[in-house]
Formats: C-alpha cells, structure tokens, sequence
C-alpha cells in the first residue's frame, strides 16, 4: 500500500468533493455564462486530475460535463444537455463518495 | 551554483491536485522540483531560477501554454532546455499545436505515472547530451585557444585579440600597449640541462607573467621562449612600469628545477599607441620587436621602449 498516494488521494477526493458540491450550485441556479464557464473550468480540472489519481470514472463523467457546459456556452440547444450534464454530476458525486470510503475519508458533514 | 548532476523540473499547471501529484513522483526520483500556478508566474519564475526540463500545462486561466512555450523556446538561453506539454487526451489539436509550437513531447492528461516518469526520463537524456555538448565544446573552444605547456593563450588568439583591441583603441582614442619578452640565453639553458628544464623554466616565468598581469590584459606565449602582453587602456609609461616590475620579479625569482636552483632573466621591448607611425596591429607588434631587439644588444635583462622621436610629427623637417 502506498501510504503516501493514498493521502494525495483523500486530500484530492476532499477537493473533488468541494468542486461537485459547487457545479450541483451551479446547476440548481439559473445558468449564466458566467456560472456555465465555471462549471466547465471545474470538469476540465476534474478530467485531467481524476484519472491521474487512478479515478479513470471521474475523468470519463468530468469529460462529459466540460463537453455539454462547453455546448450550452456555445448557445447550442439546451435539448437534454442540462439533464445529461446533471446525470454526469451525480455521477461524479458517487464515484467520489465510493472511493473517500473506500479510503477511509470522513465523509463530509 | 546549482549541483551540475541535478536535475530541475519545473511543473506549471493551475490545477493544485495535479501538482501534487507530480511532486510526489519527482520527489521519488530525486527531482528538484518548483512550481507555478499560472503563466505570469511561470514567465517570472523560468528566468530566475534554474530549470532543465518544464512540464507545461496546456490550459492555464491567464495564457496559453503553447504560447508561453513558443516564447521560453524563443529565448536562446532556453533553447537546451525541455519542454513537455500537458494536455488533454480529447484534445488532438492541442498536442499537435503544442509541438508545432517548440514543445519537445506531450504527456495527456489523465496521465499514468509510469508514463509521465519515462517520458521525464526521456527528456532527461536529451537534456543531459546537450549538457554535455555544451561543456565539451566549451572545453575545445579553450583549447583552441591555450597553449598546451604555459596554459597562457596561444600566438593565434593573441593575434586576433590584438586586432581587435586595436580597432577599438583607434575607433575611441584609448591608449594601448604591447610587451613583446624573451627569455636571455634559453639555447644555454636547453643546451646545459636539457629541454625538460628548459620548459620547467618556461613554466615558471609563463606563471609569474600569468599572475602578475591584470585580469583586463592578456598574456600569451607568443613563440618558443618569446612571451607577450596586450594591455587595453595602459600608455607607455605605466606599460614600461609594469615590464620593468615582471623583468625585475624573473630576476629575484631562483627556479626550482629537477636539476636543482636555475636562474634566468627577461629582455622586454614595450610599443604603444597613440603613435603617429604605428598604424596596424602588425605594427604595433613590430615595434615592440625592435625595442626588445634592442634590449638585447644593449646587454639584455632590461626593459626598452619603442623611440618616440616623431611623436606627433607627421613631417619631417627638410634636410
């Protein structure tokens, strides 16, 4: 076991965690091009950062969000985009609950 | 100095996580390692601090990574140094753009460490023969330059010094001067005990000479047992001061020889510029001979000047 990773790990998915909790924020208010450009920063870093932990589900569901928040910025039509990119979000949440337990993270209050 | 064997990593991502992580993983290779959030700070930290190799996050929130590696690869100080590119695995475009743009390799992110320490690796090996190309031919350029038995500068390099501090001297109206020295009765020396004490001999007067000069002048061997000193910004008098000080040193100095004290002494002849009849390198030079030519008839072991009857004469009075 690698001790040492594994707390990048917890100190990451803690992170992760914060970062889903701001895109659901995002999602439940009303979408401006501010908050959707937000959101796709998130998701960029979360694709990049998550399979990089070992967490490949993570960058497959983050790369979904940029894509689709990318696509509404655009002002491509809205049609099941904001649903899909709701889907990939609770997605993310369980993958990053599944694996802080798995790890031994205090889940957060 | 940074210790020439490490190796400088320096990680530009916005992306904390992922900071992190590389940190860990150089930290095990033994990797020195500094990071920068964005590329301002990147820009302000690549010129300070010393780097071999980049790992350059394609999408940082105030520039464009490939951008930013255009310029570091733009910069001639860089241009040994390498950069890997960081991107994502979606985006094709960006991998293609980033080599286009100067960088050297690019990791896709997610990345898996294995890769991203080989392709370290990789970069690392570059880094390192370009290193030591550098130094190598540091090391030629100075032998090229040196003569091998003094380690004073060698009669070519002399000769193009000379010419050039002559140009400038002529250009902006600053003095000047040549000592061209030689040894009294080496043939005695080499003939009484043997070549290998004659260049023993060598050997300490050239390190005498080599000392004794300031770092602005430059000391050559200029023959077999024919030394010589150009010295920018110095007129003829303090020229004469200064060869009258090393032929005196040479006189007071008992060289410690394998075959026991030898004693040795120094004719030098001293030209200068400004002089109304000295109008080229080669003259200059050959002025200094005649002086030194001189120093020898008149008995050797002493010091003489080129004649400055004429100075600032450009007529000569009708007979």
């Amino acid at each position: 076991v690698d001790e040492e990773l594994n707390e990048l790990r917890r100190e990451f998915l803690v992170e992760a965690e914060e970062k889903v909790r701001e895109m659901q924020a995002a999602l439940d208010g009303d979408p401006t091009p501010e908050s959707l450009s937000r959101l796709a920063y998130l998701a960029h870093q979360l694709k990049g950062s998550g399979g990089s932990y070992g967490y490949q589900r993570i960058s497959t569901d983050a790369a979904e969000v940029e894509k689709a928040a990318e696509a509404l910025t655009e002002g491509k039509p809205a049609d099941g985009l904001e649903a899909r990119m709701q889907l990939h979000v609770v997605n993310l949440r369980t993958e990053i609950e599944r694996s802080a337990k798995e790890l031994g993270v205090a889940p957060a209050p | 100095m940074p210790d020439p064997k490490s190796f400088t990593v320096a990680v530009v991502d916005d992306d904390a996580a992922i900071r992190r992580l590389v940190r860990l993983f150089l930290k095990r290779e033994h990797y020195e390692t500094f990071e920068c959030t964005t590329g301002d700070e990147a820009k302000a930290m690549l010129a300070e601090l010393p780097w071999d190799l980049a790992i350059l996050d394609r999408r940082l929130p105030d520039a464009d990574g490939a951008v930013l590696c255009h310029e570091l690869k733009a910069n001639p100080s860089f241009r040994t140094r390498y950069i890997i590119m960081l991107t994502g695995e979606d985006e094709q475009e960006d991998k293609v753009e980033g080599l286009e743009l100067g960088a050297d390799d690019y990791i896709t992110k997610p990345f898996q460490y294995p890769e991203l320490l080989a392709r370290i690796r990789a970069g690392k090996r570059i880094v390192d023969l370009q290193k030591e190309l550098l130094e190598t031919n540091k090391r030629l350029e100075l032998l090229s330059i040196t003569d091998g038995l003094t380690k004073l500068y060698n009669h070519r390099y002399l000769q193009d010094e000379l010419a050039r501090a002559f140009d400038e001297s002529q250009r902006y109206q600053r003095p000047l001067s040549f000592c061209l020295m030689d040894i009294d009765f080496f043939k005695k020396i080499n003939d009484t005990y043997g070549h290998a004490i004659g260049d023993e001999v060598l050997k300490t007067v050239s390190g005498l000479f080599r000392e004794s000069i300031r770092s602005t002048d430059l000391a050559a061997r200029y023959g077999g047992e024919e030394f010589a000193a150009m010295m920018p910004e110095t007129e003829l008098g303090d020229a004469i001061t200064f060869a009258e000080k090393i032929r005196t040193m040479i006189e007071e100095t008992v060289i410690e020889t394998q075959a026991g004290p030898v004693r040795a002494t120094i004719s030098i002849g001293v030209s200068s510029v400004p002089h109304s009849r000295i109008h080229s390198a080669k003259e200059l030079i050959v002025a200094a001979d005649k002086a030194l030519y001189r120093a020898k008839r008149n008995g050797r072991n002493q010091v003489q000047a080129e004649k400055r009857r004429d100075v600032n004469r450009t007529t000569r009075p009708a007979a």
